[in-house]
């Protein structure tokens, strides 16, 4: 059994042996395959890995927005306070959208609808999910847009999103989905389509509303360098898999995976020069259609054993809460 | 720049269009090889003296430009002229005939919206469901029926076999019309009939016009309803429907709030087109349910070659598709604050 246990630590959200497939013309896409982490209160948890290797399915799913068909959630739970969000009726699934659980997307330019006024979309939130009146959802909305430093917010909410710049998208989106307080916000790739200022603003407001609110964030990237500034807890993520599990101190440090070591060395580092070349990882992600057998990273690991290409490895705990998926390590 | 200024500089620019429409109508129909002044004296029995005061009356022996230059400042002083034909003056005919073709058009167009919008809508949300093929079925008859086999069809079935409607001709039952004091302010039957609280009117008119309606209405509800399902179809794939069910708006309010009024903008362009094309285009369903419409009128001055009257009506179509296209780009503007009047 694949499980990732965290000690008696309360747990917010757990995501236990989550499988999802996508049935496609071509065949059934094999894209998460047995995911499991937790997340407490009041931390941020990253689920770093390429494009493709399943993360934002596992974000949308805890929303239940994989549209399915095509796809489907195949097995596993997703425990938000103890209450299974895959077995309850759609109905009550309104009750954790966008007031227990919010999620922000990597595209501000695109998040919100262009044919409403930032003021509509937010008091429309607000009265919705808060059942408050008009009056009192347009406060608080003035407030949140105080909040994430939208300058003269009263006019702000009379204008439309193409009016605004994408930074300042992003902060409405912020201010969107914590209106209502949620206990988790998940962000997908909060800061990818921002220039580098903008994300390093973006970073610090959500990491400073994080600390007043107490809000946990489950941050969706492939941007080490935002894992480095915001997360508590990383989780590898290769081809629908978790690989490596930890505290971001320890990933930085140690990297056990042979796959969280070839992600590590693909970065550029100041100072070593144009001369050397990047490291990539060899070959490419494989085709979930057909994933290969055994461990998914075999057919590009430098590490390669024969037990590998058989046996999908288990999760392994090598240090008190730091979990890693390779053979090498039995 | 404001509303104002835009539809002041786009009325101004509707000018130049209708002077080279006239320019290209009046042109065409003065060279046809006949002798209009012997048609209007009633052929080749008339006496050739009558042919020829006729002629004089209607500037015929002036070379063409100089008819034009007649045509023209008669029609800055506002006169269309007297037709040959029907010895009225061309603008009261226009209003006895435009506003029945005006209210079936209008008629048809809610119809149409009534109809193609939630279909296509439906067809969306429920892509490859029966529901979807069905629509695509009616959609496919819709657009590749022949009009007048379908006005012919209704008549039978509907009036004919089922007796639900009215005798299919004309816009009122006459008895309804005769035997009372119903006065017309804007011919059109169902604004006069509300006016003057004649309900019975009302129904009476509304029942003559469903047939008819419904006839001109089907292969615009057919191309509003693909139309509407395309473009739905590509914004419910859009980020911020997905970030709109994210924060916690329930489904109805998704898809009739956020993913309509984006999916709106092809649709009024279609609705717009469509409703000039209707109204110059509802010959053939008013010659089958005998609607006495600008249609039937324009037809018939050609066919007799009543210039004036011809000049008339080209004027007047002409007029409606300017005012159409540009309500349908203020339209636009109120859709999307993207688009800006420019």
């Amino acid at each position: 059994m694949d499980t990732v246990s965290t000690g008696d630590i309360e747990k917010l959200l757990r995501v236990n042996e989550l499988y999802i497939n996508f049935y496609t013309y071509e065949g059934v896409v094999k894209a998460i395959d047995g995911v499991s982490f937790d997340i407490h209160p009041n931390e941020t948890f990253a689920l770093v890995g390429e494009t493709g290797c399943g993360k934002s399915v596992t974000a949308r799913a805890i929303l239940r927005l994989i549209p399915t068909p095509p796809g489907k959630i195949e097995g596993g739970e997703i425990l938000f306070n103890g209450v299974d969000l895959l077995k309850i009726p759609e109905k009550e699934m309104l009750e954790y959208r966008g007031k227990k659980i919010s999620m922000i997307f990597q595209e501000p330019m695109t998040s919100l609808n262009p044919v409403f006024t930032v003021g509509d979309q937010l008091v429309e939130t607000i009265a919705l999910n808060q059942k408050v009146s008009k009056e009192e959802a347009y406060n608080i909305a003035l407030k949140m847009l105080e909040r994430v430093r939208i300058p003269d917010a009263e006019n702000a909410m009379t204008k439309y999103p193409h009016e605004f710049s994408g930074g300042q998208r992003q902060r409405i989106v912020i201010a969107m989905a914590l209106s209502c307080n949620p206990s988790l916000l998940i962000a997908d790739e909060p800061t990818t389509a921002l220039d580098v200022t903008v994300q390093a603003q973006i970073i610090n407001l959500m990491n400073e509303l994080q600390k007043n609110m107490g809000t946990s964030i489950l941050l969706i990237t492939h941007d080490l360098g935002v894992v480095a500034e915001m997360s508590d807890r990383v989780a590898v993520m290769y081809a629908g898999n978790i690989v490596e599990l930890g505290t971001t101190s320890v990933i930085f440090e140690k990297r056990y995976h042979p796959y969280t070591q070839g992600l590590f060395n693909a970065i550029p580092v100041f100072g070593k020069g144009k001369q050397t070349r990047l490291e990539e990882i060899p070959g490419s992600v494989p085709n979930l259609l057909y994933p290969p057998p055994g461990c998914r990273f075999h057919p590009r690991c430098p590490h390669v054993m024969d037990i590998c290409r058989k046996e999908k490895p288990e999760l392994i705990e090598l240090e008190p809460g730091h979990y890693v998926r390779c053979h090498l390590y039995r | 720049m404001d509303l104002k200024s835009y539809i002041a500089r786009r009325l101004l620019l509707a000018i130049p269009t209708i002077l080279g429409v006239t320019l290209i109508v009046f042109f065409i129909s003065h060279v046809v090889p006949a002798d209009p002044a012997l048609v209007w004296a009633g052929g080749a029995r008339a006496r050739p003296e009558q042919v020829e005061q006729i002629r004089q009356l209607y500037h015929l022996n002036e070379p063409i430009w100089k008819q034009y230059v007649i045509f023209l400042s008669d029609l800055v002083r506002g006169d269309l002229g007297i037709s040959p034909v029907t010895g009225r003056p061309v603008i009261e005919d226009i209003k006895t005939y435009f506003p029945a073709t005006l209210e079936l058009t209008i008629f048809a167009i809610a119809l149409a919206i009534l109809i193609g919008i939630p279909l296509g809508v439906l067809s969306a949300i429920k892509k490859d469901s029966p529901v979807d093929h069905s629509t695509r079925i009616f959609a496919l008859s819709g657009y590749s029926m022949p009009i007048f086999w379908l006005g012919l069809i209704l008549q039978l079935v509907v009036y004919y076999y089922l007796g639900l409607v009215p005798d299919p001709g004309g816009r009122v039952n006459t008895q309804v019309y005769i035997s009372s004091e119903f006065k017309t302010y804007t011919n059109m039957y169902l604004i006069d009939s509300l006016i003057q609280g004649r309900f019975d009117v009302f129904f009476d008119a509304l029942q003559h016009l469903i047939l008819p309606g419904f006839t001109l209405a089907y292969a615009t509800a057919a191309i509003i309803a693909r139309m509407t399902r395309s473009s739905m179809l590509e914004v419910i794939r859009q980020d911020y429907i997905e970030f709109a069910r994210a924060r916690g708006l329930p489904e109805r309010v998704v898809i009739y709030k956020h993913a309509l009024r984006n999916a709106m903008i092809p649709t009024v362009t279609v609705v717009g087109l469509s409703f000039g094309g209707l109204l110059a285009g509802a010959v053939l369903t008013e010659t089958v349910f005998y609607w006495p419409g600008i249609g039937r009128y324009m037809v018939g001055t050609i066919n007799t070659l009543d210039f004036p009257a011809l000049m008339g009506g080209t004027i007047l179509i002409a007029l409606v598709f300017v005012i159409v296209n540009l309500l349908v780009d203020i339209l636009y503007a109120i859709i999307d604050p993207r688009i800006r009047y420019g």
